[in-house]
Protein backbone atom coordinates (compact mmCIF):
# COMPACT_ATOMS: atom_id res chain seq x y z
CA UNK A 1 0.00 0.00 0.00
CA UNK A 2 2.80 2.35 0.90
CA UNK A 3 4.51 1.66 -2.39
CA UNK A 4 1.40 2.40 -4.40
CA UNK A 5 0.91 5.78 -2.76
CA UNK A 6 4.59 6.57 -3.28
CA UNK A 7 4.31 5.66 -6.95
CA UNK A 8 1.11 7.63 -7.35
CA UNK A 9 2.69 10.60 -5.61
CA UNK A 10 5.72 10.49 -7.87
CA UNK A 11 3.51 10.21 -10.95
CA UNK A 12 1.47 13.22 -9.85
CA UNK A 13 4.64 15.22 -9.27
CA UNK A 14 5.82 14.43 -12.80
CA UNK A 15 2.43 15.33 -14.29
CA UNK A 16 2.48 18.59 -12.33
CA UNK A 17 5.95 19.36 -13.62
CA UNK A 18 4.67 18.75 -17.12
CA UNK A 19 1.86 21.26 -16.66
CA UNK A 20 4.30 23.82 -15.29
CA UNK A 21 6.55 23.35 -18.30
CA UNK A 22 3.59 23.80 -20.62
CA UNK A 23 2.58 26.96 -18.79
CA UNK A 24 6.08 28.43 -18.94
CA UNK A 25 6.32 27.58 -22.63
CA UNK A 26 3.06 29.38 -23.16
CA UNK A 27 4.29 32.49 -21.37
CA UNK A 28 7.35 32.55 -23.58
CA UNK A 29 5.63 31.84 -26.88
CA UNK A 30 2.20 33.41 -26.80
CA UNK A 31 1.84 36.74 -28.59
CA UNK A 32 0.00 38.95 -26.14
CA UNK A 33 -0.79 39.53 -22.49
CA UNK A 34 -4.16 37.84 -22.43
CA UNK A 35 -3.12 34.51 -23.89
CA UNK A 36 -0.05 34.53 -21.67
CA UNK A 37 -2.30 35.01 -18.67
CA UNK A 38 -4.31 32.00 -19.82
CA UNK A 39 -1.20 29.86 -19.92
CA UNK A 40 0.12 31.20 -16.66
CA UNK A 41 -2.94 30.88 -14.49
CA UNK A 42 -4.61 27.79 -15.90
CA UNK A 43 -1.64 25.55 -16.57
CA UNK A 44 0.43 26.63 -13.58
CA UNK A 45 -2.38 26.27 -11.09
CA UNK A 46 -3.26 22.85 -12.39
CA UNK A 47 0.40 21.92 -12.16
CA UNK A 48 0.52 23.24 -8.61
CA UNK A 49 -2.57 21.22 -7.75
CA UNK A 50 -1.02 18.02 -9.09
CA UNK A 51 2.26 18.63 -7.27
CA UNK A 52 0.52 19.38 -3.98
CA UNK A 53 -1.81 16.41 -4.38
CA UNK A 54 1.18 14.17 -4.98
CA UNK A 55 2.81 15.54 -1.84
CA UNK A 56 -0.39 15.30 0.17
CA UNK A 57 -1.00 11.62 -0.45
CA UNK A 58 2.53 10.81 0.65
CA UNK A 59 2.34 13.20 3.60
CA UNK A 60 3.09 11.93 7.06
CA UNK A 61 -0.24 12.90 8.59
CA UNK A 62 -3.56 14.55 7.85
CA UNK A 63 -2.53 17.93 9.28
CA UNK A 64 0.29 18.28 6.75
CA UNK A 65 -2.01 17.20 3.92
CA UNK A 66 -4.59 19.75 5.06
CA UNK A 67 -2.00 22.51 5.04
CA UNK A 68 -0.98 21.57 1.51
CA UNK A 69 -4.59 21.79 0.33
CA UNK A 70 -4.86 25.17 2.04
CA UNK A 71 -1.71 26.33 0.23
CA UNK A 72 -3.28 25.35 -3.09
CA UNK A 73 -6.48 27.24 -2.34
CA UNK A 74 -4.56 30.33 -1.26
CA UNK A 75 -2.43 30.16 -4.42
CA UNK A 76 -5.57 29.83 -6.56
CA UNK A 77 -7.20 32.89 -5.02
CA UNK A 78 -4.05 35.00 -5.19
CA UNK A 79 -3.36 33.92 -8.75
CA UNK A 80 -6.90 34.69 -9.88
CA UNK A 81 -6.77 38.14 -8.33
CA UNK A 82 -3.36 38.88 -9.86
CA UNK A 83 -4.55 37.69 -13.26
CA UNK A 84 -7.60 39.92 -13.06
CA UNK A 85 -5.51 42.94 -12.10
CA UNK A 86 -2.93 42.37 -14.82
CA UNK A 87 -5.64 41.85 -17.40
CA UNK A 88 -7.46 44.97 -16.28
CA UNK A 89 -4.32 47.07 -16.48
CA UNK A 90 -3.48 45.70 -19.92
CA UNK A 91 -7.01 46.42 -21.09
CA UNK A 92 -6.85 49.96 -19.81
CA UNK A 93 -3.55 50.66 -21.49
CA UNK A 94 -4.25 49.12 -24.89
CA UNK A 95 -7.92 48.30 -25.51
CA UNK A 96 -7.21 46.34 -28.66
CA UNK A 97 -4.79 43.48 -28.33
CA UNK A 98 -2.55 42.59 -31.26
CA UNK A 99 -4.40 39.45 -32.19
CA UNK A 100 -7.79 41.13 -32.01
CA UNK A 101 -8.97 38.85 -29.23
CA UNK A 102 -9.91 41.58 -26.80
CA UNK A 103 -12.60 39.69 -24.95
CA UNK A 104 -10.92 40.03 -21.61
CA UNK A 105 -13.72 39.60 -19.13
CA UNK B 1 21.73 10.51 -11.06
CA UNK B 2 23.12 11.84 -7.81
CA UNK B 3 20.97 13.96 -5.56
CA UNK B 4 23.27 16.91 -6.10
CA UNK B 5 22.20 17.32 -9.73
CA UNK B 6 19.35 19.56 -8.68
CA UNK B 7 21.78 21.63 -6.63
CA UNK B 8 24.13 22.06 -9.57
CA UNK B 9 21.21 23.12 -11.76
CA UNK B 10 19.90 25.48 -9.10
CA UNK B 11 23.30 27.06 -8.47
CA UNK B 12 23.91 27.49 -12.20
CA UNK B 13 20.46 29.06 -12.69
CA UNK B 14 21.07 31.46 -9.80
CA UNK B 15 24.32 32.62 -11.39
CA UNK B 16 22.69 32.95 -14.81
CA UNK B 17 19.78 35.02 -13.49
CA UNK B 18 22.16 37.22 -11.49
CA UNK B 19 24.30 37.79 -14.56
CA UNK B 20 21.27 38.83 -16.60
CA UNK B 21 19.71 41.03 -13.99
CA UNK B 22 22.89 42.86 -13.04
CA UNK B 23 23.53 43.92 -16.63
CA UNK B 24 19.98 44.89 -17.49
CA UNK B 25 19.31 48.53 -18.26
CA UNK B 26 15.57 48.10 -18.05
CA UNK B 27 14.94 48.47 -14.34
CA UNK B 28 11.51 46.89 -14.35
CA UNK B 29 12.93 43.76 -15.92
CA UNK B 30 15.86 43.76 -13.51
CA UNK B 31 13.48 44.07 -10.56
CA UNK B 32 11.33 41.19 -11.82
CA UNK B 33 14.42 39.04 -12.34
CA UNK B 34 15.51 39.94 -8.82
CA UNK B 35 12.24 38.57 -7.43
CA UNK B 36 12.80 35.36 -9.37
CA UNK B 37 16.38 35.26 -8.07
CA UNK B 38 15.13 35.64 -4.50
CA UNK B 39 12.59 32.85 -4.87
CA UNK B 40 15.16 30.47 -6.32
CA UNK B 41 17.48 31.44 -3.49
CA UNK B 42 14.71 30.45 -1.07
CA UNK B 43 14.67 26.99 -2.68
CA UNK B 44 18.46 26.86 -2.22
CA UNK B 45 17.92 27.55 1.48
CA UNK B 46 15.53 24.63 1.66
CA UNK B 47 18.12 22.41 -0.03
CA UNK B 48 20.64 23.56 2.59
CA UNK B 49 18.27 22.66 5.45
CA UNK B 50 17.53 26.26 6.43
CA UNK B 51 13.71 26.52 6.39
CA UNK B 52 13.57 29.59 8.66
CA UNK B 53 15.86 31.48 6.31
CA UNK B 54 13.87 30.22 3.32
CA UNK B 55 10.59 31.67 4.56
CA UNK B 56 12.22 34.97 5.49
CA UNK B 57 14.00 35.18 2.14
CA UNK B 58 10.88 34.45 0.12
CA UNK B 59 8.79 37.02 1.96
CA UNK B 60 11.31 39.74 2.78
CA UNK B 61 14.30 39.18 0.53
CA UNK B 62 12.36 38.50 -2.64
CA UNK B 63 8.96 39.96 -1.82
CA UNK B 64 9.47 43.26 -0.03
CA UNK B 65 12.84 44.08 -1.62
CA UNK B 66 11.51 43.19 -5.05
CA UNK B 67 8.49 45.38 -4.40
CA UNK B 68 10.75 48.28 -3.42
CA UNK B 69 12.69 47.89 -6.67
CA UNK B 70 9.60 47.54 -8.86
CA UNK B 71 8.07 50.58 -7.23
CA UNK B 72 11.23 52.62 -7.77
CA UNK B 73 11.67 51.34 -11.32
CA UNK B 74 8.14 52.29 -12.18
CA UNK B 75 8.36 55.77 -10.73
CA UNK B 76 11.81 56.92 -11.73
CA UNK B 77 10.78 57.67 -15.25
CA UNK B 78 12.65 60.28 -17.26
CA UNK B 79 11.48 63.84 -16.98
CA UNK B 80 11.29 66.11 -19.94
CA UNK B 81 13.40 65.13 -22.86
CA UNK B 82 13.99 61.54 -21.86
CA UNK B 83 17.65 61.92 -21.04
CA UNK B 84 17.16 59.07 -18.68
CA UNK B 85 19.35 56.60 -20.45
CA UNK B 86 22.19 55.57 -18.25
CA UNK B 87 25.48 56.80 -19.57
CA UNK B 88 27.15 54.23 -21.77
CA UNK B 89 29.41 52.29 -19.50
CA UNK B 90 32.96 53.34 -20.15
CA UNK B 91 35.57 50.73 -20.91
CA UNK B 92 37.56 51.93 -17.94
CA UNK B 93 34.78 51.12 -15.53
CA UNK B 94 34.31 47.67 -17.03
CA UNK B 95 38.00 46.89 -16.70
CA UNK B 96 38.05 48.18 -13.14
CA UNK B 97 34.94 46.19 -12.35
CA UNK B 98 36.27 42.98 -13.82
CA UNK B 99 39.57 43.42 -12.01
CA UNK B 100 37.81 44.00 -8.69
CA UNK B 101 35.54 41.03 -9.32
CA UNK B 102 38.47 38.73 -10.07
CA UNK B 103 40.34 39.94 -7.02
CA UNK B 104 37.32 39.26 -4.80
CA UNK B 105 36.77 35.85 -6.38
CA UNK B 106 40.37 34.78 -5.91
CA UNK B 107 40.54 36.09 -2.37
CA UNK B 108 37.26 34.50 -1.39
CA UNK B 109 38.16 31.16 -2.93
CA UNK B 110 41.44 31.17 -1.07
CA UNK B 111 39.68 31.92 2.18
CA UNK B 112 37.11 29.18 1.62
CA UNK B 113 39.70 26.59 0.67
CA UNK B 114 41.58 27.30 3.88
CA UNK B 115 38.56 26.28 5.94
CA UNK B 116 38.12 22.73 7.24
CA UNK B 117 35.88 20.68 5.01
CA UNK B 118 34.10 18.92 7.81
CA UNK B 119 33.24 20.57 11.08
CA UNK B 120 30.40 20.61 13.56
CA UNK B 121 30.69 24.33 14.10
CA UNK B 122 28.73 25.67 17.06
CA UNK B 123 26.00 23.09 16.73
CA UNK B 124 27.04 20.94 19.72
CA UNK B 125 27.32 24.00 21.94
CA UNK B 126 23.88 25.17 20.88
CA UNK B 127 22.36 21.71 21.24
CA UNK B 128 23.50 21.29 24.80
CA UNK B 129 22.18 24.71 25.82
CA UNK B 130 18.81 24.68 24.04
CA UNK B 131 16.99 23.04 26.98
CA UNK B 132 17.96 26.01 29.15
CA UNK B 133 16.70 28.57 26.68
CA UNK B 134 12.96 28.13 27.15
CA UNK B 135 12.27 27.07 23.57
CA UNK B 136 12.93 23.86 21.65
CA UNK B 137 13.87 25.11 18.20
CA UNK B 138 17.62 25.79 17.92
CA UNK B 139 17.36 28.77 15.57
CA UNK B 140 14.81 30.50 17.80
CA UNK B 141 16.95 29.74 20.82
CA UNK B 142 19.99 31.31 19.19
CA UNK B 143 17.96 34.25 17.92
CA UNK B 144 16.18 35.17 21.14
CA UNK B 145 18.11 33.58 23.96
CA UNK B 146 21.78 33.20 23.13
CA UNK B 147 22.23 36.07 20.66
CA UNK B 148 19.33 38.20 21.80
CA UNK B 149 21.50 41.31 21.82
CA UNK B 150 22.04 41.05 18.05
CA UNK B 151 18.32 40.64 17.48
CA UNK B 152 17.54 43.67 19.63
CA UNK B 153 19.93 45.78 17.59
CA UNK B 154 18.52 44.37 14.37
CA UNK B 155 15.02 45.47 15.30
CA UNK B 156 16.43 48.86 16.24
CA UNK B 157 18.14 49.09 12.82
CA UNK B 158 14.78 48.55 11.15
CA UNK B 159 13.33 51.38 13.20
CA UNK B 160 16.26 53.67 12.39
CA UNK B 161 15.79 52.88 8.70
CA UNK B 162 12.16 53.94 8.87
CA UNK B 163 13.10 57.10 10.74
CA UNK B 164 15.64 57.86 8.02
CA UNK B 165 13.09 57.39 5.25
CA UNK B 166 10.60 59.63 6.98
CA UNK B 167 13.27 62.27 7.43
CA UNK B 168 14.27 62.19 3.77
CA UNK B 169 10.80 62.38 2.34
CA UNK B 170 9.74 65.69 0.99
CA UNK B 171 6.27 65.55 2.38
CA UNK B 172 5.82 64.58 5.96
CA UNK B 173 2.38 63.09 5.74
CA UNK B 174 1.99 59.68 4.26
CA UNK B 175 -1.21 59.22 2.37
CA UNK B 176 -2.32 57.09 -0.48
CA UNK B 177 -4.99 58.99 -2.27
CA UNK B 178 -5.90 56.86 -5.25
CA UNK B 179 -6.32 58.39 -8.65
CA UNK B 180 -9.33 56.25 -9.24
CA UNK B 181 -11.53 54.26 -6.92
CA UNK B 182 -9.82 51.17 -5.57
CA UNK B 183 -10.62 48.06 -7.52
CA UNK B 184 -13.51 46.25 -5.81
CA UNK B 185 -12.09 42.81 -6.44
CA UNK B 186 -8.76 43.70 -4.91
CA UNK B 187 -10.51 45.32 -1.97
CA UNK B 188 -12.61 42.21 -1.41
CA UNK B 189 -9.55 40.00 -1.70
CA UNK B 190 -7.69 42.16 0.81
CA UNK B 191 -10.58 42.09 3.25
CA UNK B 192 -10.96 38.33 2.90
CA UNK B 193 -7.24 37.70 3.17
CA UNK B 194 -6.81 39.83 6.29
CA UNK B 195 -8.11 37.41 8.93
CA UNK B 196 -6.40 34.50 7.19
CA UNK B 197 -3.06 36.30 7.18
CA UNK B 198 -3.39 37.35 10.80
CA UNK B 199 -4.17 33.76 11.75
CA UNK B 200 -1.27 32.43 9.69
CA UNK B 201 1.08 35.00 11.24
CA UNK B 202 -0.01 34.04 14.73
CA UNK B 203 0.44 30.38 13.89
CA UNK B 204 3.95 30.95 12.52
CA UNK B 205 4.81 32.98 15.59
CA UNK B 206 3.64 30.28 17.98
CA UNK B 207 5.26 27.56 15.90
CA UNK B 208 8.65 29.22 16.18
CA UNK B 209 9.34 27.77 19.60
CA UNK B 210 9.19 24.17 18.36
CA UNK B 211 9.95 24.37 14.67
CA UNK B 212 10.85 26.72 11.84
CA UNK B 213 8.98 29.95 12.31
CA UNK B 214 9.08 32.80 14.72
CA UNK B 215 8.85 36.55 14.93
CA UNK B 216 10.38 37.59 11.61
CA UNK B 217 8.46 35.15 9.50
CA UNK B 218 5.23 36.20 11.21
CA UNK B 219 6.22 39.83 10.82
CA UNK B 220 6.77 39.28 7.10
CA UNK B 221 3.21 37.99 6.74
CA UNK B 222 1.86 40.95 8.68
CA UNK B 223 3.87 43.29 6.49
CA UNK B 224 2.42 41.66 3.37
CA UNK B 225 -1.03 42.12 4.87
CA UNK B 226 -0.41 45.80 5.54
CA UNK B 227 0.82 46.37 2.00
CA UNK B 228 -2.14 44.47 0.58
CA UNK B 229 -4.60 46.56 2.56
CA UNK B 230 -2.88 49.81 1.64
CA UNK B 231 -2.52 48.99 -2.06
CA UNK B 232 -6.15 47.91 -2.20
CA UNK B 233 -7.19 51.22 -0.73
CA UNK B 234 -8.95 49.49 2.13
CA UNK B 235 -6.90 50.78 5.04
CA UNK B 236 -3.92 52.96 4.38
CA UNK B 237 -1.64 55.01 6.58
CA UNK B 238 -4.01 57.95 6.16
CA UNK B 239 -6.69 56.18 8.13
CA UNK B 240 -4.59 54.94 10.98
CA UNK B 241 -3.92 57.52 13.69
CA UNK B 242 -0.30 58.56 13.88
CA UNK B 243 -0.02 57.48 17.50
CA UNK B 244 -1.01 53.95 16.56
CA UNK B 245 1.49 53.94 13.70
CA UNK B 246 4.29 55.06 15.98
CA UNK B 247 3.30 52.57 18.65
CA UNK B 248 3.31 49.72 16.16
CA UNK B 249 6.68 50.72 14.74
CA UNK B 250 8.29 51.17 18.12
CA UNK B 251 6.72 48.24 19.96
CA UNK B 252 9.34 45.67 19.01
CA UNK B 253 12.33 47.74 19.97
CA UNK B 254 10.54 49.06 23.02
CA UNK B 255 9.49 45.75 24.50
CA UNK B 256 12.84 44.19 23.70
CA UNK B 257 14.69 47.08 25.33
CA UNK B 258 12.42 46.93 28.37
CA UNK B 259 13.21 43.26 28.84
CA UNK B 260 16.89 44.02 28.42
CA UNK B 261 16.76 46.74 31.04
CA UNK B 262 14.72 44.56 33.35
CA UNK B 263 17.15 41.68 33.18
CA UNK B 264 20.06 44.08 33.55
CA UNK B 265 18.57 45.37 36.79
CA UNK B 266 17.55 42.04 38.28
CA UNK B 267 20.32 39.87 36.98
CA UNK B 268 23.20 42.17 36.28
CA UNK B 269 23.52 40.96 32.68
CA UNK B 270 21.35 42.33 29.89
CA UNK B 271 19.00 39.81 28.33
CA UNK B 272 19.97 36.99 30.67
CA UNK B 273 16.48 35.54 30.70
CA UNK B 274 15.50 33.84 33.96
CA UNK B 275 15.00 30.14 33.25
CA UNK B 276 11.58 30.01 34.85
CA UNK B 277 10.02 32.70 32.71
CA UNK B 278 12.20 32.40 29.61
CA UNK B 279 9.52 30.99 27.29
CA UNK B 280 6.93 33.59 28.27
CA UNK B 281 9.40 36.43 27.91
CA UNK B 282 10.54 35.15 24.53
CA UNK B 283 6.96 34.87 23.33
CA UNK B 284 6.19 38.40 24.49
CA UNK B 285 9.25 39.79 22.77
CA UNK B 286 8.48 37.83 19.63
CA UNK B 287 4.91 39.11 19.46
CA UNK B 288 6.02 42.71 19.81
CA UNK B 289 8.79 42.17 17.26
CA UNK B 290 6.39 40.57 14.79
CA UNK B 291 4.01 43.53 15.01
CA UNK B 292 6.88 45.97 14.59
CA UNK B 293 8.45 44.10 11.70
CA UNK B 294 5.08 44.01 9.95
CA UNK B 295 4.52 47.72 10.49
CA UNK B 296 8.09 48.51 9.46
CA UNK B 297 7.98 46.47 6.25
CA UNK B 298 4.76 48.21 5.32
CA UNK B 299 6.22 51.59 6.15
CA UNK B 300 9.40 50.88 4.17
CA UNK B 301 7.40 50.62 0.99
CA UNK B 302 4.59 53.06 1.70
CA UNK B 303 6.55 55.86 3.32
CA UNK B 304 8.75 56.28 0.29
CA UNK B 305 5.77 56.98 -1.93
CA UNK B 306 5.17 60.64 -2.72
CA UNK B 307 1.90 62.08 -1.63
CA UNK B 308 0.36 63.56 -4.71
CA UNK B 309 0.91 60.80 -7.22
CA UNK B 310 -1.82 58.22 -7.38
CA UNK B 311 -1.32 54.56 -6.82
CA UNK B 312 0.46 52.46 -9.37
CA UNK B 313 -1.42 49.43 -10.66
CA UNK B 314 -1.86 47.46 -7.48
CA UNK B 315 -0.17 44.09 -7.45
CA UNK B 316 -1.52 41.07 -5.70
CA UNK B 317 1.11 40.47 -3.08
CA UNK B 318 1.68 36.81 -2.34
CA UNK B 319 -0.65 35.69 0.42
CA UNK C 1 38.29 22.17 2.14
CA UNK C 2 38.77 18.49 1.63
CA UNK C 3 36.03 16.07 2.41
CA UNK C 4 33.30 18.69 2.40
CA UNK C 5 29.87 17.48 1.36
CA UNK C 6 29.16 18.09 -2.34
CA UNK C 7 26.24 20.38 -1.61
CA UNK C 8 28.50 22.72 0.38
CA UNK C 9 31.04 22.93 -2.45
CA UNK C 10 28.37 23.60 -5.06
CA UNK C 11 26.74 26.48 -3.24
CA UNK C 12 30.03 27.92 -2.01
CA UNK C 13 31.26 28.00 -5.59
CA UNK C 14 28.02 29.66 -6.68
CA UNK C 15 28.42 32.29 -3.99
CA UNK C 16 31.93 33.14 -5.22
CA UNK C 17 30.57 33.59 -8.76
CA UNK C 18 27.73 35.73 -7.44
CA UNK C 19 30.12 37.90 -5.44
CA UNK C 20 32.25 38.44 -8.54
CA UNK C 21 29.23 39.33 -10.70
CA UNK C 22 27.85 41.70 -8.09
CA UNK C 23 31.16 43.47 -7.47
CA UNK C 24 31.66 43.93 -11.19
CA UNK C 25 28.21 45.46 -11.56
CA UNK C 26 28.71 47.64 -8.50
CA UNK C 27 31.91 49.13 -9.92
CA UNK C 28 30.89 49.35 -13.56
CA UNK C 29 27.29 50.60 -13.47
CA UNK C 30 26.61 54.27 -13.00
CA UNK C 31 22.90 54.12 -12.32
CA UNK C 32 22.04 54.27 -8.64
CA UNK C 33 19.20 51.75 -8.72
CA UNK C 34 21.44 49.28 -10.54
CA UNK C 35 24.02 49.72 -7.79
CA UNK C 36 21.43 49.14 -5.07
CA UNK C 37 20.32 45.96 -6.81
CA UNK C 38 23.95 44.85 -7.13
CA UNK C 39 24.45 45.50 -3.42
CA UNK C 40 21.51 43.23 -2.64
CA UNK C 41 22.84 40.47 -4.88
CA UNK C 42 26.20 40.81 -3.10
CA UNK C 43 24.42 40.41 0.24
CA UNK C 44 22.55 37.37 -1.02
CA UNK C 45 25.83 35.83 -2.19
CA UNK C 46 27.38 36.27 1.26
CA UNK C 47 24.30 34.74 2.89
CA UNK C 48 24.54 31.79 0.52
CA UNK C 49 28.15 31.25 1.53
CA UNK C 50 27.31 31.42 5.25
CA UNK C 51 24.45 28.95 5.05
CA UNK C 52 26.44 26.61 2.80
CA UNK C 53 29.32 26.60 5.26
CA UNK C 54 26.85 25.83 8.04
CA UNK C 55 26.22 22.43 6.58
CA UNK C 56 29.66 20.88 6.93
CA UNK C 57 28.82 18.58 9.81
CA UNK C 58 29.50 14.90 9.07
CA UNK C 59 25.94 13.85 9.89
CA UNK C 60 24.35 16.53 7.73
CA UNK C 61 22.64 18.48 10.50
CA UNK C 62 23.09 22.22 10.02
CA UNK C 63 24.69 24.66 12.42
CA UNK C 64 21.94 27.06 13.54
CA UNK C 65 24.16 30.06 14.34
CA UNK C 66 24.90 31.05 10.70
CA UNK C 67 21.19 30.64 9.97
CA UNK C 68 20.47 33.21 12.64
CA UNK C 69 23.12 35.54 11.25
CA UNK C 70 21.58 35.30 7.78
CA UNK C 71 18.07 35.85 9.13
CA UNK C 72 19.28 39.02 10.82
CA UNK C 73 21.14 39.95 7.67
CA UNK C 74 18.04 39.68 5.50
CA UNK C 75 16.12 42.08 7.73
CA UNK C 76 19.01 44.54 7.89
CA UNK C 77 19.42 44.32 4.11
CA UNK C 78 15.82 45.26 3.52
CA UNK C 79 16.12 48.25 5.87
CA UNK C 80 19.23 49.31 4.00
CA UNK C 81 17.50 48.91 0.65
CA UNK C 82 14.47 50.86 1.79
CA UNK C 83 16.61 53.76 2.96
CA UNK C 84 18.73 53.65 -0.21
CA UNK C 85 15.67 53.71 -2.45
CA UNK C 86 14.25 56.64 -0.45
CA UNK C 87 17.54 58.51 -0.92
CA UNK C 88 17.42 57.73 -4.64
CA UNK C 89 13.88 59.08 -4.88
CA UNK C 90 14.91 62.26 -3.14
CA UNK C 91 17.87 62.60 -5.50
CA UNK C 92 15.54 62.17 -8.44
CA UNK C 93 13.09 64.66 -6.96
CA UNK C 94 15.78 67.28 -6.48
CA UNK C 95 17.89 66.86 -9.61
CA UNK C 96 15.94 64.74 -12.07
CA UNK C 97 18.90 62.42 -12.39
CA UNK C 98 19.39 58.88 -11.18
CA UNK C 99 23.06 58.79 -11.92
CA UNK C 100 25.83 58.24 -9.39
CA UNK C 101 27.63 61.39 -10.42
CA UNK C 102 24.49 63.38 -10.87
CA UNK C 103 24.73 63.59 -14.63
CA UNK C 104 21.75 63.64 -16.93
CA UNK C 105 19.67 65.70 -14.55
CA UNK C 106 17.79 68.85 -15.30
CA UNK C 107 19.44 71.09 -12.74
Amino acid sequence: MGEITDLLGAALLLIGAGFFTAGSLGVLRFPDVYSRLHALTKADNLGLGCVLLGLAITASDAAVAGKLVFVWLAALVASATSCYLIGGTALRRAPRSGSGRSDAR
Amino acid sequence: MPAETIDILLAATLCLIAWRLLGDRDHVRAATLFIAFGLLLAIAWVRLDAPDVAVAEAAIGAGVTGLLFLDAAGRLRPRGDGRRRERPISGGRIVAGTAAALACAVGLTGAILALPGVTDGLRPLVAENVPRSGVEHPVTAVLLAFRAWDTLLEVAVLLVGIAGILAIRREWAVSMRARRAPDPLLATFARAAAPVLVLAAGYLLWLGSTGPGGAFQAGALLGALMLLLALAGVAGPARVPAAVQRAALGAGTGVFALVALGTAITDGTMLALPSGAAYELILTIETAVAVSVGAALGALVLAARPRRTGTAAPEGEEA
Amino acid sequence: MSGAPAIVVIYAAASVVLVALAVRALVARTDVLACIIALNVLGAAVFLLLVALARRAPDGAPDPVPHTLVLTGIVVAVSLTGLAVALLRRLHDETGSTDLDGEGGER
